[in-house]
């Protein structure tokens, strides 16, 4: 079993090194979501991926769709923003090109909770499905766990922030609704 | 928006007819694609595997073809010699006459004479006549057989050819077969395009998988009922359980599989014991095994593993028959397990799904596991 698991070891160290001028490699060796990935998971993450090419304000997914998909932003931006009940457009984040968006739908196969649209012709997306994420802990849990841990980090910052911004904006409710009370009594 | 909707359903009416068409027009190349992408996604495995340890897909895929290759040719070259001795023989009378010449004139002699002893031939009948008018028989099939032998050659040629090429490349290319496949998904359905693609490739697992389980169940049940033959027959040990193991193998082909499966069995004990009981025995319990595939075996392991009604396995099975031929009979149930989930997306969860960034939605729609 020793020596399989070291000739695995040494495969998939030769393969990656076939990859050392791949792009899309080099871009996502820099990504933190893939920093602790071991060389085997990381080979099995680079037959997954699949890249995706999106125009200017082409849909990426939509709020309450189903959502089976990761998304990493290699080239170009996105606008993500929100619905209300009143169908009122909600501006949420603008994502730059590294980061990670739709990562909810990889833990659990929920509704998206927004809408993403590309901001700009030619924007290129890797893509990395649940069942992506699936097979990845099924042959590699270690790899599968960190994985999970780095996108649970990514939620937990999401969360805080989107706390902040509902405190604030809460305060700022309040605040004007001083306002308004102090305006009424004149 | 009426105007729409109504050139849309068009639309789909329209390429359901073109596809079916197509289909229909180019189902000769049905069965060697589906048997290559059959092989190729039981072999994958072991490619992946051997990669993972450092082997080249390359040379895996040349030890799979090798091994192809060998087990055709080993078949071939034991069986046309054999037929082509029994057919030269059951031509000349003076050749047929001696036992000592021809298997076939053994196991009909023998057979003859069981068949004598429990009183289902007439006992005036020689064994001389029995011959003869089978080997007249034989003559006339082996004379239409040289007659469409071109035809047969050309066609086997074609399937191997076909076979091969899908086969090598699928092998070959099969993480980028699946990575292209998703790539061609419009970026407007790539999520549930892409469910779509990964359910009917689960299906085809638990197809798989479901196979397995119900013909190793068939195969113990089938080597039970053998052993309880051997004890009221010459049947032995190691023969029960070889034709079991052929039962469950050839029941893999729907309907005419189990058929298969009786006739080599029979054939079997013809050629090492001729006994009447222990033929009988193979038939029956071929046909118990049936019943109790049909019955139990097949609606359980295939309603938990495809979930699909038994009535639409049997219906489907038939269909993919007349379409392409016994290939057909084995991917009918995988085929009609993706047709299902395909239906229920676009039938209902597609409704759902809304790409218009204008118009807001009121129901979003959940991954189904079913």
């Amino acid at each position: 079993m020793k020596i399989i698991e070291k000739l695995i070891k040494r495969a998939s160290h030769k393969a990656l090194g076939d990859l050392a001028d791949d792009e899309n490699y080099i871009f996502l060796r820099k990504n933190y979501l893939f920093k602790e990935i071991s060389a085997e998971a990381f080979l099995f993450i680079m037959t997954r991926l699949v890249e995706r090419r999106y125009n200017q304000d082409e849909l990426i997914f939509k709020q309450d769709n189903l959502g089976i998909c990761l998304f990493i932003l290699k080239k170009g931006s996105i606008d993500i923003y929100l619905r209300t009940s009143d169908n009122d457009k909600l501006n949420y984040a603008k994502v730059r090109e590294g980061a990670v968006f739709g990562e909810m739908s990889l833990v659990s196969s929920t509704y998206r909770t927004a809408t993403a649209k590309a901001a700009e012709n030619d924007t290129i997306l890797l893509t990395l499905s649940t069942f992506d994420l699936n097979a990845l802990s099924d042959q590699f849990p270690k790899d599968g766990l960190s994985m999970l841990k780095g996108i649970t980090n990514t939620i937990s910052e999401n969360l805080i922030k989107t706390t902040k911004k509902l405190r604030n904006a809460k305060n700022e409710i309040d605040e004007l609704k001083e306002k308004l009370e102090k305006y009424e009594r004149g | 928006m009426k105007e729409d909707k109504f050139y849309r359903n068009f639309l789909i009416v329209v390429g359901t007819v073109i596809g079916v068409g197509v289909v229909y027009q180019g189902r000769n190349l049905l069965s060697p694609v589906f048997s290559a992408l059959l092989v190729a996604y039981i072999t994958y495995p072991i490619v992946l595997s051997a990669q993972k340890i450092g082997i080249p897909k390359g040379m895996t895929i040349i030890v799979i073809f090798i091994t192809i290759v060998g087990l055709i040719t080993q078949i071939g070259s034991t069986v046309i010699p054999a037929v082509n001795r029994e057919v030269r023989v059951l031509s000349n009378p003076n050749l047929y006459k001696n036992v000592a010449h021809s298997r076939l004139v053994k196991i009909g002699k023998d057979l003859s004479m069981q068949l004598r002893n429990f009183g289902l031939i007439r006992k005036t009948w020689k064994d001389e006549q029995i011959i003869k008018e089978f080997s007249q028989w034989i003559a006339e099939q082996s004379t239409f057989l040289l007659t469409s032998i071109g035809g047969i050659a050309k066609k086997t040629g074609q399937f191997l050819m076909i076979f091969f090429f899908v086969l090598v490349f699928a092998l070959l290319d099969g993480d980028m077969f699946y990575k292209t496949t998703v790539q061609m998904l419009p970026n407007s359905l790539f999520e549930p395009g892409l469910f779509i693609l990964k359910k009917t490739i689960d299906l085809l697992g638990y197809y798989l998988r479901g196979i397995v389980i119900e013909n190793l169940i068939l195969g113990i049940i089938s080597f039970i009922l053998l052993w309880v033959v051997s004890l009221i027959s010459p049947l032995s040990f190691v023969l029960a359980l070889v034709i079991s193991f052929i039962i469950a193998v050839t029941n893999v082909i729907r309907i005419i599989g189990p058929v298969i499966g009786a006739i080599i069995g029979v054939l079997l004990v013809l050629i090492t014991t001729t006994d009447f009981i222990a033929m009988l025995g193979i038939v029956g319990v071929v046909l118990i095994v049936q019943l109790l595939d049909n019955v139990l075996i097949l609606p359980l392991v295939m309603k938990e593993q495809v979930k699909i009604h038994p009535v639409f396995c049997v219906l489907g099975v038939l269909l993919g028959g007349q379409l392409a031929g016994v290939l057909g009979m084995i991917v009918a149930i995988p085929v009609l397990g993706s047709i299902k989930v395909i239906y229920r997306i676009l039938a209902i969860e597609i409704k759902k799904f809304n790409m218009d960034p204008e118009v807001p939605l009121e129901l979003g729609f959940q991954i189904s596991e079913s």
